[in-house]
């Protein structure tokens, strides 16, 4: 059959479409789909429509579906799980029942000389054979699962007397049982920053200390010059700490000149600029004091 | 009685009749594979480890589906017979048989199976919407 998808039908193949998701049940039906049009091929038909054709397959899946059911149902009936050919009789009179077939109106039939098996039995004579074209695989596959290993297996006592030991072991204590954990600290930004400040202060006080340090170490090595420049460019940028500083050095010196000179100047930086500078030119004392250190090193070489 | 021994007698081929019949499914394979209907049946909780009774289903069905079937290619083609009784001057064309949803319908509606068509179908999903919005 050619299988010719006409005016009517999907334009486009099947699963191109992006909207459908695979189902379940693909696989079955389209093998009965495929079902289907061999024997309609074998009616007679030349072409199908798809809708026609999917509305036939769902025909076949539903009709042994229903079959089985009838027939379950009458093996339970008589007590039985298992069905025989008579249940599958039966369902097939109860499913025939609307259509009619010869013999229905006879009650107290033996279920041996039904009609409807003689009308297969007829159709399996008649009709020549016609096998699926394509070798079908077994399913749905059943893949292994993982069992949870019994307590006889993992060689482990059960808890209890009451359970059996052949029941799945209980998961390992570390899965259940309560341990301390980290507790959270709420934040506090007010105290954060308290503390963010005091510890800059800190740094701060021991950055003054090293350089209170370095300078007493130097003072003595290095000439006047130096130690007057740098404490007039203190002074002339407000560092008024440092200028006190090298104020110090110069009174050890004992430079009384200078010394009245350093005094005015830094009672003027401290009422002209004020602290905020202190702060920034950390950084630039400590170069300074660097090239202090190269110079007295290029000194004494 | 004398109806006794006969039906004994009837019922003893009977017996022979279905057990033979039975016997000639394993020799017939039917289009519907065993697997498929193996799946359907495990489905619908009929348990039977025979593979005649499966062969059975199987052949109950396509016996099924190839007379809706071919009450279906009846109607078809009573509808071309009537077609081409209207339109004879026409010249007759060659009209492939095709299994369409009315005939399928019709047949089935003996059946007890009612199966409700569209009126029409899209070709895709943008049939219909103003050709200016849509995309070529």
């Amino acid at each position: 059959m050619s299988g010719v998808k006409t005016t009517g039908g999907k334009g486009e193949d099947g699963p191109s479409s992006s909207l459908e998701r695979a189902k379940a049940d693909d696989f079955g039906r389209s093998i009965s789909k495929i079902v289907v049009a061999q024997i309609c091929e074998s009616v007679g038909y030349q072409g199908y429509k798809e809708s026609a054709l999917e509305a036939l397959a769902d025909i076949s899946i539903w009709y042994p579906c229903d079959l089985a059911k009838n027939a379950s149902f009458h093996a339970n009936l008589a007590g039985r799980t298992e069905c025989n050919v008579f249940d599958i009789t039966r369902a097939l009179e109860d499913l025939g029942d609307s259509h009619g077939f010869p013999g229905a109106s006879e009650t107290g039939n033996c279920l041996v000389d039904s009609c409807i098996v003689k009308g297969i039995t007829q159709f399996v004579d008649t009709k020549e054979e016609i096998p699926f074209a394509q070798p079908v695989p077994k399913f749905p596959v059943v893949r292994n699962e993982k069992l949870v290993p019994s307590f006889k297996h993992m060689n482990e006592a059960p808890p209890g007397k009451h359970i059996p030991s052949w029941l799945p072991a209980f998961p390992d204590p570390h899965t259940y049982n309560h341990t301390p954990m980290w507790t959270e600290r709420a934040s506090n930004p007010c105290a954060d920053k308290i503390e963010q400040a005091r510890r800059q202060i800190k740094a701060e006080r021991a950055l003054l200390r090293l350089q209170q340090r370095f300078v007493l170490v130097v003072c003595t090595i290095l000439p006047k010059e130096a130690i007057i420049s740098d404490s007039i460019i203190f002074l002339l940028i407000g560092d008024s700490v440092h200028a006190c500083y090298w104020k110090s050095m110069l009174i050890m010196r004992g430079e009384k000149v200078w010394h009245w000179l350093s005094e005015t100047c830094a009672l003027l930086s401290y009422m002209s600029v004020g602290f905020l500078f202190h702060l920034g030119f950390t950084v630039f004392f400590t170069l300074a004091t660097v090239e202090s250190l190269v110079s007295m090193i290029a000194i004494g070489y | 009685m004398n109806p006794n021994p006969q039906s004994s007698d009837g019922k003893h081929d009977d017996d022979s009749a279905l057990s033979d019949f039975l016997a000639s499914l394993m020799d017939y394979t039917p289009t519907i594979p065993d697997e498929l209907v193996k799946h359907y049946l495990a489905k619908s909780g009929f348990q039977c480890p025979d593979v005649r009774l499966i062969r059975l289903v199987a052949v109950a069905t396509q016996k099924f589906v190839a007379e809706v079937a071919s009450d279906a290619l009846q109607h078809c083609k009573a509808r071309q017979a009537a077609v081409v009784k209207d339109k004879r001057d026409k010249q007759q064309k060659d009209k492939r048989l095709i299994l369409v949803m009315d005939d399928l319908s019709k047949s089935l509606h003996e059946y007890g199976v009612n199966v409700k068509h569209q009126e029409y179908f899209a070709d895709s999903p943008s049939t219909g919407i103003d050709p200016a919005s849509r995309e070529e």
